[in-house]
């Protein structure tokens, strides 16, 4: 029984020091993910929205596409064409050195963010609709700008509709990151699991132990977004 | 005395699909007039209103504000940048009261009406307080200062509303049907907040179905039937003695 803590100990010994760094990598990585989809999120739920049919026909293009492949294969083109698309045309502008190369956590970060962006557009989308027609006329009658109806007006009010969808897709987006670890390209914490359960041969500990860490992420993050719903449904 | 003008509405028409709401309707306010608008639900009456400010967009027709003829022609919801600013100046001027109060959900009564002098008129928080305040004593609802709309009664939702209105000083006031979602025995006090204006000597542009309220307060009635003005005139001479028939049987249904 002893020997089998001490795997998860620190040092040359234990795997709990990568375990944690895998930890850190998975709440960073999601983090970041999520924060990016957000802005794809709004900016393509807007455009679906706008009266421009061209914005509206590239949202339309974005979330039909993505929504409806494999996430994996989404994460695989997004990885092994867009990213290296993108790193030919920064060193074709001579923006970027010549050995300049996106990092695996960076590939990682974006895949997930295109891929979720798709499913935040129709959260917001959503929420935007929910927002009574009354609500904005009265702002248009006082004769407030559209970008500040949209931030005073709209976006707290379309929170409030949206975000049990967005925390579904934060929680989702945590879990997503494992799939990403496909690429191998840095070491979150399902595949750090791996991993060790793999040299070690002690496959219920270390699985034990990273569903107990992606248990606790979903559990503190449900205590935060019930806050938030709280906040944002203020005065309904 | 084209100065005297405040809000002159000109041979104003607008379909939606084949329906012709309003078939060339024209008005005149001058400052201190109170024009009632009245007529059977479908008569175009909220419509005519709701073109006034540009909530729905005239298919022809002018609107003029003080000396100032709105410009904007959205082709397909969308318009330049100029005219769409043009037009939320002209919004700035024109106080609008709505049937539902419209009152922003998310924000405490002195946020809602502090919101359009802070953000649109420049003031200072302090500033905008300070005039708001005045304005919930003016209707008679200080105490509800940071309560949300959903807690209050719909009577005192568009008294709120009608002092967000007032809180960007504008030069015209429009209602729109203001206590026809009220139950009865709230309909008073907005009532007596309306009258109050009107005796201040505020322009207003009325629609209602408070026959009471339009013949004590207005300057003239204008009578719709089916997209067109069918009688005008002053209030007194009109209800006790209504030229076309359409009134006369207008009058009697809601007598």
């Amino acid at each position: 029984m002893d020997s089998k803590w001490e795997l998860l100990g620190w040092g040359d010994a234990g795997w709990g020091d990568q375990l944690l760094h895998g930890f850190m990598m998975t709440i960073v990585v999601s983090l970041i993910a999520y924060a990016m989809s957000l802005t794809i999120g709004l900016l393509a739920a807007l455009s679906k929205l706008s009266a421009r049919r061209m914005l509206r026909g590239i949202a339309n293009t974005y979330t039909t596409i993505v929504r409806s492949l494999p996430e994996l294969l989404v994460i695989l083109i997004v990885y092994f064409s867009l990213v290296g698309g993108a790193e030919k045309l920064l060193k074709s502008l001579g923006l970027v050195s010549d050995r300049f190369e996106f990092s695996g956590f960076w590939a990682a970060v974006v895949a997930l963010a295109f891929v979720n962006g798709a499913f935040m557009t129709e959260v917001m989308r959503a929420g935007i609709l929910a927002v009574p027609k009354g609500q904005t006329e009265a702002a248009e009658a006082i004769g407030m700008p559209r970008a500040l109806l949209f931030r005073r007006i709209v976006l707290p009010q379309m929170l409030r509709h949206s975000v049990p969808g967005l925390g579904n897709l934060w929680l989702a987006i945590t879990k997503e990151s494992a799939v990403v670890a496909v690429l191998g390209t840095f070491n979150e914490l399902l595949f750090t699991a791996y991993r060790a359960a793999g040299v070690t041969k002690e496959y219920g500990l270390f699985y034990s132990v990273v569903a107990a860490a992606f248990l606790l992420i979903s559990l503190v993050s449900m205590a935060i977004i019930h806050r938030i719903e709280k906040r944002v449904g203020r005065g309904f | 005395m084209a100065n005297d003008i405040a809000l002159a509405v000109r041979d104003i028409r607008k379909k939606f699909g084949p329906l012709e709401v309003l078939k060339g309707i024209s008005l005149e306010a001058r400052r201190g007039d109170v024009i009632s608008l009245i007529g059977q639900s479908g008569s175009g009456k909220s419509t005519l209103l709701r073109c006034i400010n540009y909530l729905e967009t005239p298919d022809s027709g002018e609107i003029i504000v003080g000396d100032e003829v709105i410009r904007a022609r959205p082709v397909r919801g969308r318009m330049s940048r100029a005219d769409r600013r043009q037009l939320e100046l002209v919004r700035r001027r024109l106080g609008m009261v709505f049937q539902n109060f419209n009152l922003w959900a998310h924000m405490t009564v002195l946020e809602n009406i502090i919101e359009g002098p802070r953000h649109l008129l420049g003031l200072t928080r302090d500033q905008a307080v300070a005039e708001a305040e005045q304005l919930l004593e003016k209707v008679g609802i200080r105490e509800k200062r940071d309560s949300y709309p959903s807690r209050l009664s719909g009577g005192q939702q568009q008294r709120v509303a009608i002092a967000r209105a007032l809180a960007m000083n504008p030069e015209v006031m429009l209602f729109d049907e203001p206590t026809s979602a009220l139950d009865p025995e709230l309909v008073q006090e907005v009532l007596q907040v309306i009258k109050g204006l009107a005796a201040e000597g505020r322009t207003m542009i009325l629609v209602t179905h408070e026959m009471a309220l339009a013949r004590d307060i207005s300057s003239e009635v204008v009578f719709l039937h089916q997209g067109l003005v069918e009688e005008r005139g002053a209030p007194a001479e009109m209800m006790s003695n209504p030229k076309s028939d359409r009134l006369r049987q207008f009058l009697r249904m809601v007598a």
